[in-house]
């Protein structure tokens, strides 16, 4: 049966960030706490945190959640407060209830319940504070049933009964207390003010009061606190009425007139925004409509690139035309306008890799614990923007990589110490722009890769002969570990185990327009660069003609375009190479390698080559002629993968026709470069 | 209809509280932090005020205490929640109107503001 929780569709766009955004805060804070230990600051924020969760979960009738979130902040509280310290248990119950919590947050959108003992949580938290002296109030309620003395004079005797159901009866027993005093002289009440003060529970409240004023006008006064069931005031010395007089319900007062008047408060962020620095306004919008806009801008952008192309076909005719000089401007100023309008509308899909990043302290701690290792995770850049979309995709290759690091890369500490190393490894995850692009690397002082061991495994499964293996260059060797089902650990651990293959990380990312790089030191650790482009939705590409296709190279992976003459090309070993500066390039002739229509290729004095680059392998793309650069506008990322091998997706060209989008990794498996 | 002051860090608990007085044809101020709240209170002089206790910055209590000190006539409504009955004392001596305890049902605001707008 579905479960459901009173909140509506609109407010669940305000509900789920903020309440995500806790629970980040929570983990950041348990992290912080079980590494560097208490200090009040930090106490507090995460006290806050599990306090604002409850709240929420209150308010939305989310019972189990609610009930979590209040033993959470109970032993949170005792921490603060100083009544103990913690334990491993007691970070072990509270990180257990954060997971819990985040199922427990999934029903508010899935409406379905999830497997979660919040009872059994809920005593692990509870177990913590056994030790503890309960502060708690006395359970029993002081119910005064006759006056505590009589009063003398015109005085009255104020009987109040609170509503047992109050949840804060000494506080409203206070309220009546204060409300009394200013009527009169209050000479006596039970319970009396230190009893109050200690927070008792109170069902009734008995005062002997000197007034003039009249009993309906202290009953009056009193009806004005919450909770209050009865009030009877009695000229002093008679007897108690058996029962109260009932409380008017809430006193009437006049509605309030209806009014469209609402401050303009621009309180409040974009779902999962980033905070905005002070004094900054903001709006809040929905992702789907920061999308159509990003949609319509690619609309734009290919017609901004057909309008380039109209205005030089008709150049020729129209040229010294002052009609054709005006569009000419007109043109480039467009043009100008559409590139700020993509980057400002591209800046809002911007998010901080902090998104990304602030899973990994939890995901090494757990990692830690599992293996035994001593392991120090550091993250740097974590303030560096792109685009949401690329954040999505590459968090799970992140992960990926962090578990190998740890799994693979990092020893453990006996190992570390034989090897003259500290015990503690370190994780070191950084993020960082360079020309236009994002630079991510998960980095381990662990003991590197033994370049020998990969060798022998794909010699070992078959992949290579002996002699093949003795041929490859160190990084040719290294990157063997991007082939599925290599992997030098002799035991699959049950970490690595359970994620993907490097082979899966490695064509994720380039599926991305992404490239993965490794760098490794025998003994010194391990650095993965991950380079990926700052958006999805925009491809620039470099339009190259082969036979009678029109095809896009990704600019990523462009190293430079060159005209050879034909005599440049030679052949080593039966293929096409030919020398860039110090280098041999292999070529591979576009048009034969996808087997594009337009027959044999003719024989001409000079070819196009386009050198492309995947990792540290480059070669050269032989294709009939260079069109130039164009963005490519791309609206989904399942665009860009393609059914055809060496080819990743097609786009929508400035003249509406359409280009195949060239898929370089997959050309350096099929060129077998 | 009245111009209330509303003060929660929780966001979702401010549009929840907004949405139900403009509804019943409040003006609605909002204000994240006690600190927010204090200066936001100069600004526009609201009728009352609705006053979460836990917040960064400035919380609900020292809040209380700072707007009364400036009007001792500020009506203030706590919204405080279960376990916090302490505080709950202590803003009432330090001239809290009333208070209402979270999760709180609508009319339970509702009455504690006409109370305290009264
Ligand atoms: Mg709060």
């Amino acid at each position: 049966m579905p479960i459901m929780f009173d909140i509506a569709d609109d407010e669940l766009q305000v509900f789920m960030p903020e309440a995500e955004e806790q629970l980040q805060k929570l983990e950041d804070g348990l992290m912080r706490l079980e590494r560097s230990g208490a200090d009040d600051e930090l106490l507090q924020v995460i006290f806050r945190a599990a306090h604002t969760l409850k709240g929420a979960a209150g308010a939305i009738g989310h019972i189990r959640m609610t009930e979590l979130t209040h033993a959470m902040e109970t032993v949170l509280d005792g921490l603060r407060k100083g009544q103990y310290s913690t334990s491993p248990q007691m970070m072990d119950a509270l990180l257990g209830s954060l997971d819990a919590l985040r199922l427990l947050l999934e029903e508010v959108v899935t409406h379905e319940v999830s497997d979660v003992d919040h009872h059994v949580l809920v005593t692990a938290l509870e177990i913590n504070m056994e030790n503890i002296a309960p502060e708690a109030p006395e359970a029993s309620v002081s119910v005064p049933t006759a006056a505590p003395e009589p009063a003398t004079g015109n005085g009255l005797q104020v009987v109040v009964d609170i509503d047992p159901a109050s949840v804060a009866s000494a506080a409203r027993a206070l309220q009546i207390m204060i409300t009394l005093q200013g009527l009169g002289t209050l000479a006596s009440h039970v319970p009396d003010a230190a009893t109050i003060e200690a927070a008792k529970p109170c069902a009734r409240f008995v005062g002997q009061m000197q007034t003039d004023k009249s009993p309906a006008e202290i009953e009056q006064a009193l009806a004005w606190v919450s909770d209050v069931t009865r009030v009877a005031v009695v000229p002093a010395g008679q007897p108690l009425p058996e029962a109260a007089a009932p409380v008017a319900v809430a006193a009437q007062l006049p509605e309030p007139t209806p009014v469209k008047v609402k401050a303009p408060e621009p309180a409040g962020k974009s779902a999962a925004a980033p905070k905005p620095a002070a004094g900054e306004q903001t709006i809040r919008t929905t992702i789907e409509r920061v999308n159509t806009l990003m949609n319509l801008t690619g609309e734009l952008i290919t017609d901004r690139n057909r309008l380039a192309q109209l205005r030089s076909s008709i150049e020729p005719k129209l040229r010294g035309d002052s009609l054709y000089e005006d569009l000419v401007q007109t043109t480039q100023h467009l043009a100008r306008i559409t590139d700020q309008l993509q980057e400002e509308v591209m800046r809002i899909r911007m998010l901080p890799i902090s998104t990304a990043f602030n899973k990994f302290p939890r995901l090494v701690r757990d990692l830690a614990k599992a293996t035994g290792k001593q392991i120090d995770l550091q993250m740097r850049g974590e303030d560096t923007e792109l685009d949401r979309t690329v954040i999505e995709a590459i968090s799970d290759p992140l992960i990926h990589l962090v578990r190998n690091s740890v799994d693979h890369g990092l020893e453990g500490p006996e190992a570390r110490i034989a090897a003259g190393k500290s015990a503690t490894g370190t994780v070191l995850l950084t993020a960082r722009h360079e020309e236009g692009r994002i630079i991510v690397t998960v980095e381990d002082d662990g003991r590197g890769i033994n370049v020998e061991a990969v060798k022998a495994s794909a010699v070992r499964k078959g992949r290579l002969t002996e002699a093949e293996a003795a041929a490859l260059s160190n990084d040719e060797a290294i990157n063997l570990i991007f082939e599925s089902g290599l992997s030098t650990a002799r035991n699959v651990s049950n970490i690595s185990g359970r994620g993907v293959g490097m082979d899966i990380v490695r064509s994720n990312i380039e599926r991305l327009n992404g490239s993965i790089a490794i760098d490794t030191k025998p003994g010194e650790g391990t650095v993965f660069s991950v380079s990926l482009p700052l958006t999805l939705a925009i491809v620039p590409a470099l339009l190259v003609k082969v036979n009678d296709n029109t095809m896009a190279v990704p600019l990523p992976s462009v190293v430079e375009a060159l005209r050879v003459p034909k005599e440049q090309i030679k052949k080593i070993n039966g293929r096409p190479v030919m020398r860039l500066r110090e280098r041999v390039l292999p070529i591979v002739y576009l048009g034969e390698v996808l087997a594009l229509n337009g027959g044999q290729r003719k024989p001409r004095a000079q070819e196009y080559v386009v050198a492309v680059r995947w990792g540290k392998l480059e070669m050269g793309l032989a294709v009939d002629r260079l069109i130039g650069e164009q963005e490519l506008v791309i609206k989904t990322i399942s665009s860009l993968i393609g059914d055809t091998p060496g080819t990743a997706g097609a786009a929508i060209l400035g003249d509406g026709r359409v280009a195949l989008i060239a898929d370089v990794p997959g050309l350096f498996r099929l060129g077998g470069a | 209809m009245a111009k209330i002051l509303v003060v929660d860090d929780a966001e979702f608990l401010r549009v929840r509280i907004t949405k139900m007085l403009t509804g019943n044809g409040h003006e609605v101020v909002e204000a994240d932090n006690g600190a927010k709240a204090v200066a936001k209170y100069r600004e526009n002089r609201p009728d009352a005020v609705l006053m979460d206790v836990t917040m960064p910055e400035m919380d609900g209590l020292a809040a209380l205490k700072e707007i009364r000190s400036g009007d001792p006539n500020a009506r203030v409504v706590m919204l405080t929640a279960l376990g916090q009955e302490s505080v709950v004392l202590e803003a009432i001596k330090s001239g809290a109107r009333d208070f209402v305890v979270k999760p709180f049902e609508p009319d339970r605001v509702l009455a504690a503001l006409k109370r305290a707008l009264a």
